[in-house]
């Protein structure tokens, strides 16, 4: 069971006056995962605290952490980056792949999110999501990967699907993403070199306006993209 | 004689700055090389820390991007000075922004980047640019503009950045946060050195329009202001210089803070800007820093929500959430109460600017008015501690009244 938030502050600050960016991360914890979960977890707590200290991302960004393995499971809701802990417990990996139903979650709360964010009159950056794997699906995936495939290939979407190792399915996650932002392999082990280039990304988008984030050219992958 | 001797001199002005050659770009390129005493050693290895400009990689995720490793510059007398990664302090999408090596100096190196110097036309306009500023000293002399202090070289002899000052301070961002960030970043502070700040940031502003330097680029990031409240201005090369030769001009825009009708009709960037462009661009500025980064244009109207777009397309189309009491349209929160408790005239000059000149440019607020309107506002929260908060649980009540009796009170309308 992850759970590294106990969404104490999940709720929207109204007094903020900055356009949100909404990131899923969507975490693969399947037990193939377990020699990678040291790295894993100390990226993302890295990734925590970078965020966190980022002036811009820090009002910006508002993190959800999903993991799947037999299940798919909401590690913590939309929070302020600013309030989440920066020192969560690890998760912890077992079980096999429920990708599908980790994208059907992360499609309904983003939905939901941004519904939030219209209702109260925010504006918000096109939304971040994080997929990472050292598999596939072993669940159905088709329909719930079909929202935010499309939503990617309409440019409404930042997707990256990032892949760990080399038993990922990579056919199916070909088909997962959209067409013009597909998977990428990460380089061994370099999970914090990958979180790094996130935070850097995610900065230079919420220092932007809304109307030019797609003007905005993220910095060299390739210290962790094996291209 | 060293970089930094050169650059003292320069400082202290004890040495003009070189006079521009009135070159063409192509002939300016086939000038003969000066004689460096050592020639750059760049490698193709890559440390980029930040976004590169425009161009994707296939999947969307990023470009492949390599400044040098190190780069050696020179001085208008040729004292080179080496320059490498671990001293990037920061880098824009312009150019990379050096702390020199150089002990008890606090400048900045500002070095463009390959692309922008690869361009001989963009540099030779540039160049002018530059020279253009350093021959005005009067703007030159201030402490608080980040103004070019001396042009640096390449072993080629071509200009590829200058030097400036170092200021210390946060961004105007930084006072954008909502007054619940605010507060934790800045305890001691509160709405009084806000107006404060937005007054000081108006004074440079005139300062420089009324030397013919128009700001083209109203990213609150260009705006530094440091612990006792004082404003500086970096990203000076953007701006628009005019002098006796003509005008300098720069494409540079922020896109939410713009003049909507620059924004409508781009090719009206390739011509001057006019102060009522800069008026619209200071006034956003004005209103985010007195409503801790609220966007004028951040309009909310929860019976149609359809209709309410982003701060960025409300400015283009002219959604103003401004208006007379219950007349305003903010989104949620606390911002109709952080309004209410403005004066009158404030109120007044942001809805000149924002509702009638959005379409009028003659009807914004001047940067005159603002001064006077701004130095009015301190005054009044001052005599009245009711108007310091920037969490107020309520609105002011149209019978309140407050504390008029303080010397130089003039009556102003609305108060
Ligand atoms: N004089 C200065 N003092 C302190 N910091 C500075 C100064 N000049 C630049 N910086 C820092 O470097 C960053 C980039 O500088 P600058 O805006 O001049 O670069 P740029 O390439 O023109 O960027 P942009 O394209 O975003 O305008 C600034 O945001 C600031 O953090
Ligand atoms: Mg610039």
């Amino acid at each position: 069971m992850n759970n590294i938030n106990n969404n104490r502050y999940a709720n929207l600050d109204v007094n903020n006056p900055a356009p949100r960016c909404p990131v899923i991360l969507l975490l693969d914890t399947s037990g193939s995962m377990c020699n990678d979960m040291d790295e894993l977890n100390a990226a993302l707590r890295q990734f925590l605290r970078e965020t966190a200290a980022d002036e811009a991302a820090s009002r910006s960004v508002e993190l959800e952490v999903i993991t799947f393995d037999n299940s798919a499971e909401v590690a913590m809701p939309f929070t302020a980056i600013a309030d989440v802990d920066p020192e969560p417990d690890p998760l912890v990996s077992g079980g096999i792949t429920a990708m599908g139903a980790a994208l059907q979650l992360a499609t309904e709360h983003l939905r939901e999110r941004r519904k939030l964010y219209k209702t109260n009159g925010i504006s918000s950056y096109k939304p971040w999501v994080i997929l990472m794997t050292d598999g596939g699906p072993n669940d159905d995936w088709e329909s719930a990967a079909q929202e935010m495939r499309e939503r990617g290939e309409r440019g409404d979407l930042q997707y990256i699907g990032v892949e760990i190792g080399n038993d990922v399915d990579h056919e199916t996650m070909v088909r997962i993403l959209p067409e013009n932002q597909q998977p990428v392999k990460l380089k061994d082990k370099c999970f914090k070199q990958f979180f790094r280039w996130v935070t850097a990304s995610i900065s230079s988008v919420s220092s932007s306006a809304v109307s030019d984030q797609d003007n905005i050219c993220f910095g060299d992958p390739t210290d962790w993209a094996d291209l | 004689m060293n970089f930094l001797t050169v650059l003292k001199m320069i400082l202290g002005d004890s040495v003009p700055l070189p006079v521009p050659l009135p070159v063409k770009p192509d002939s300016a390129a086939k000038k003969p090389a000066a004689n460096p005493k050592s020639t750059p050693k760049t490698t193709s290895k890559s440390t980029p820390r930040q976004a590169a400009p425009a161009g994707n990689w296939r999947n969307g995720i990023g470009k492949k991007c390599t400044p040098p490793d190190s780069i050696t510059v020179y001085s208008p007398k040729n004292s080179p000075l080496k320059l490498d990664s671990a001293h990037i302090k920061a880098s824009g999408g312009e150019g990379i922004i050096y702390t020199p090596p150089i002990n008890n100096a606090d400048i900045l190196v500002k070095i463009y980047r390959n692309d922008a110097s690869r361009n001989r036309e963009k540099m030779h306009e540039l160049k002018k640019r530059i020279y253009a500023m350093s021959a005005l000293t009067e703007v030159k002399k201030q402490p608080c503009f980040a103004w070019p202090r001396m042009p640096v070289f390449d072993a080629q002899r071509h200009m590829i950045g200058f030097a400036m000052n170092n200021f210390n301070g946060t961004s105007f961002l930084s006072l954008m946060g909502g007054s619940r960030d605010f507060q934790r970043r800045f305890p001691q502070w509160d709405r009084l050195t806000l107006a404060q700040i937005a007054l000081d940031f108006i004074r440079k502003l005139n300062f420089l329009a009324k030397h013919g330097v128009l700001v083209n680029d109203f990213n609150p990031q260009n705006f530094l202001v440091d612990d006792t409240g004082k404003v500086s201005f970096i990203d000076c090369d953007s701006f628009q210089i005019s002098d006796a030769g003509g005008c300098h001009i720069t494409k540079t825009f922020f896109p939410s803070h713009i003049a909507p009708e620059l924004l409508k009709d781009k090719s009206a960037l390739t011509q001057p800007r006019g102060i009522h462009q800069l008026e619209f661009g200071a006034a956003i500025i004005v209103f985010q820093v007195l409503m801790c980064g609220l966007h004028p244009y951040n309009y909310y109207d929860p019976s149609r929500q359809s209709a309410c777009g982003t701060p960025d397309e409300n400015l283009l189309h002219g959604r103003c959430p401004l208006g007379i009491g219950a007349g305003c349209r903010f989104p949620s929160g606390n911002w109709y109460n952080l309004w209410s408790w403005l004066t009158g005239d404030i109120k007044g000059a942001f809805i000149a600017t924002f509702r009638d000149g959005h379409g009028n440019p003659a009807a914004r607020t001047t940067l005159e008015a603002w001064e006077k309107h701004l130095i009015n506002l301190c005054t009044v929260i001052k005599y009245n501690p009711e108007r310091r908060t920037l969490m107020p649980m309520q609105p002011k009540s149209s019978d309140y009244i407050g504390n008029r009796t303080f010397p130089d009170f003039k009556k102003t309308s609305g108060f």
